[in-house]
């Protein structure tokens, strides 16, 4: 195993809670040694507030899907983070670091798949590849071997000294990914990766993460699309108007679901006679609903983040 | 169809009028330069607006009361702006002049004597329209004075000039010794006979003299080329005694090459302004397509980004300017090896005021459109305003003192200043240096480059 991936498995990964409990409210578990640690965190613009008071924690190795509703504040966060922003105010530790004092050192260990295609048009992949790896301070042979990594991971290897302006949408999107993943980050941060993508070209991105970055990096991702989250994140925090609505293992989040319509879920053993259990309950006093399955992640988010619509200015 | 046509152009108009950027270069970019131009020519063409005074050296070597009078004739011209100079040649070698008088010692001591006095008119050649239009102002403020007191010698130059043929001169000076209404006949009777018309217009497609040989005095006998190429406008100086002198220009391999200078001089700086103002857009760009953030998470990029652009665009500035001048050198003879350090330096200077402009403009302006239609307005006006367009002196004052705040006019100051005049980047005897101008240039280029740095630190990194 490489180094940069034992230093990202410094922490262990929590295990996936399985039992049933409100966590509307849901401390965060926090600790300095995680990878991210976010106390308090307040950014403003103007008179508007895009982040209020977010606690957060990701453990070393863990890939926690951010979501939220359009203004949310996922972005915003993902960028302070990231050091392309500073906070208004509150205490942020990425990797012990601190992203406004120490973002050069903490650029180095980090890396970003932005929302935008990122690359430059008018050169080919492996410019691209070569040119953003020198940014990095890769060169000469290292640079040689990560760029050949980079084009085979990304499926473009036969097409490396193509410009990438001919490329199609989901090629786009591959190289996108992989430019940032040239030095190594020990945290990977992933801003709407598979945006506009076929089903094709959003598989073999999911592929490329699970096989190359997770469990290697930390990963913090943000999306739309939840059936991404539950593919790949260990742990979803629920961002609603810049602050954290509740985050846990997905069955946390559908009992939190529950708990947020009124009720509680009652998980069965295979084999348990469904309407015979539900006459006991009955019998003893409680309503009863019977529903196939447990809530989707989409039935999760909207019951925490509600119906209305978010137009974003 | 007539119909949906409608509809389509109602929509298109809308989307056009909510474009404030191509509102702004469709609407508002006329006008602007309608104003610039309307300015600087309503001045030279007369109209109601205050005419253009065109700078006027005079140096008074004569410093008699006759030679004060001239001076006075000459402040009279409602398009002479007069300005007494110590040394006019040395003055219009520099560059601050394109036309002066100089009233040499004796001048009114002639004049009282009934002599042609000699009035020397020095002018820069490459100004080719001031130096006109200055001229017939002298020669008619000079006129005045000159023909007063000895209109009779003036008509006998006339004669000369027209290369009067020797059958008709003996009648032509008597007519000239007697009354206006006798000349007045003659002019008559050289009209009927068409040679005068033939004179004024340039020249005789025919033998002219088979008809006149028979006419009065067979005045039209010899009527050769240079007659026929008379033209009275640019003769009017010599008939009143006054030489016009080139001052500028015989250091130069080409003279004639003072014209082409100008324009590539021009060229370099407005095209300049062009290509780095799009090259500055790409800061923009980057920004807008997402680049610029990933260079930004780069460790150690955050600096180097904007001294990156700033250096490509030089780069592309250099090879610019050195391709229209080695271009400029072959086919045009423009002298780029007459200083080849001093031009270098200018190049190196004007790029780097150029550039810091382009990357404040990039820098300031938020999108790619704001950029183009900003720095579309801004380089043409500055372009005019700055003499790319038309020589500044030929402008009423403001407009020349406009032309100080911009990069254009002390960069054309600089090429003119090496290409034309033959000036070094240090004083050398007569003659100045263009270090002022390279000064001044570069200060502008300093301050640009900080404000750029300004607007860059807070729009374009981490805040």
């Amino acid at each position: 195993m490489k180094d940069w991936a034992r230093r990202a498995q410094g922490g262990s990964i929590p295990a996936r809670g399985r039992s049933i409990r409100p966590v509307l409210p849901l401390e965060p578990p926090m600790s300095e040694s995680s990878a991210i640690h976010v106390q308090g965190l307040i950014r403003t613009y103007g008179a508007n507030t895009a982040i209020d008071g977010l606690d957060l924690s990701v453990a070393p190795g863990e890939c926690l899907g951010l979501l939220g509703p359009n203004g949310a504040g996922k972005t915003t966060t993902i960028k302070i983070l990231s050091t392309a922003l500073k906070p208004t105010e509150g205490h942020v530790r990425v990797l012990g670091l601190d992203p406004v004092d120490q973002a050069a050192a903490l650029r180095g260990k980090i890396g970003v798949v932005p929302q935008e295609i990122a690359l430059y048009d008018a050169m080919t992949a492996r410019e691209n590849l070569d040119f953003f790896g020198g940014m990095y301070g890769l060169t000469g042979g290292a640079l040689k071997e990560r760029t050949a990594w980079a084009l085979d991971v990304a499926g473009l290897a036969d097409r490396a000294e193509e410009y990438v302006k001919h490329y199609s949408g989901g090629m786009k999107r591959r190289l996108n990914l992989v430019a940032s993943l040239l030095h190594e980050p020990a945290v990977v941060f992933l801003d709407e990766p598979t945006v506009g993508v076929d089903p094709q070209s959003r598989n073999h991105l999911f592929e490329v993460i699970e096989r190359e970055i997770k469990g290697k990096s930390t990963l913090v991702y943000t999306t739309h699309q939840l059936g991404e989250v539950e593919r790949l994140c260990d742990r979803i925090a629920i961002l609603d108007n810049g602050r954290l609505v509740s985050q846990g293992t997905l069955p946390e989040l559908q009992a939190a679901a529950r708990a947020a319509s009124g009720g509680s879920g009652l998980e069965l053993e295979p084999g348990v006679d469904l309407e015979k259990a539900a006459g006991v309950l009955r019998e003893a006093g409680f309503r009863v609903r019977v529903a196939d399955g447990a809530p989707s992640l989409e039935d999760v988010f909207l019951a925490l983040t509600g119906k209305a619509l978010r137009d974003e200015a | 169809m007539m119909g949906t046509v409608w509809t389509l152009a109602l929509k298109d108009l809308r989307l056009f009028f909510r474009d404030r950027t191509v509102l702004l270069l469709t609407i508002f970019l006329p006008i602007a330069l309608s104003t610039v131009f309307g300015t600087a020519m309503a001045g030279m063409m007369g109209g109601d607006s205050t005419p253009t005074r065109l700078q006027l050296l005079v140096e008074d070597l004569d410093r008699t009361e006759n030679s004060a009078k001239l001076i006075a004739a000459f402040e009279e011209r409602e398009n002479l702006r007069v300005e007494l100079a110590g040394d006019v040649e040395k003055t219009i070698r520099n560059g601050h002049g394109t036309a002066g008088v100089i009233i040499p010692e004796g001048w009114g001591a002639d004049l009282a004597a009934g002599r042609m006095p000699n009035t020397r008119l020095c002018v820069d050649p490459s100004s080719y329209i001031s130096r006109q239009v200055v001229a017939i102002h002298v020669a008619y403020a000079t006129g005045s004075l000159v023909l007063d007191a000895m209109g009779d010698n003036v008509m006998g130059r006339t004669l000369d000039l027209l290369e009067f043929p020797e059958t008709g001169r003996d009648r032509a000076d008597e007519i000239l010794d007697g009354t206006w209404a006798d000349m007045d006949e003659l002019m008559n009777q050289l009209e009927e006979i068409g040679a005068l018309g033939e004179i004024l217009n340039g020249g005789a497609e025919g033998d002219a003299s088979d008809e006149g040989e028979d006419s009065v005095a067979g005045s039209t006998e010899v009527v050769d080329d240079a007659a026929s190429d008379f033209d009275f406008m640019a003769a009017m100086p010599t008939l009143v005694g006054i030489s016009v002198e080139e001052v500028v220009g015989e250091q130069q391999s080409a003279p004639e090459s003072g014209g082409a200078s100008h324009a590539f001089a021009a060229m370099a700086v407005m095209m300049l302004m062009f290509s780095v103002m799009s090259a500055g857009g790409t800061l923009i760009e980057e920004r807008e397509g997402g680049t610029l953030m990933r260079l930004n998470l780069a460790p150690g990029a955050g600096g180097a980004i904007l001294m990156g652009k700033f250096v490509m665009i030089s780069i592309v500035g250099m090879l610019q300017l050195t391709v229209l001048f080695a271009y400029g050198a072959v086919v045009f003879d423009v002298p780029i090896f007459s200083d080849p350090v001093s031009l270098l330096l200018t190049m190196i200077i004007q790029v780097y005021a150029t550039t810091a402009l382009g990357l404040f403009f990039a820098t300031w302006l938020k999108t790619q459109k704001q950029l183009e239609s900003v720095s579309t307005v801004v380089i043409l006006v500055m372009s005019a305003v700055g003499g790319a367009w038309f020589p500044r002196e030929i402008t009423p004052e403001w407009f020349q003192t406009a032309g100080l705040f911009t990069i254009t006019a002390w960069a054309m100051d600089a090429y003119h200043g090496v290409l034309w005049y033959g000036k070094g980047l240090l004083p050398k005897g007569n003659m100045e240096g263009i270090w002022t101008q390279l000064t001044v240039l570069f200060a502008i280029g300093v301050g640009l480059h900080l404000m750029a740095l300004r607007f860059y630190r807070t729009k374009f990194v981490v805040n």
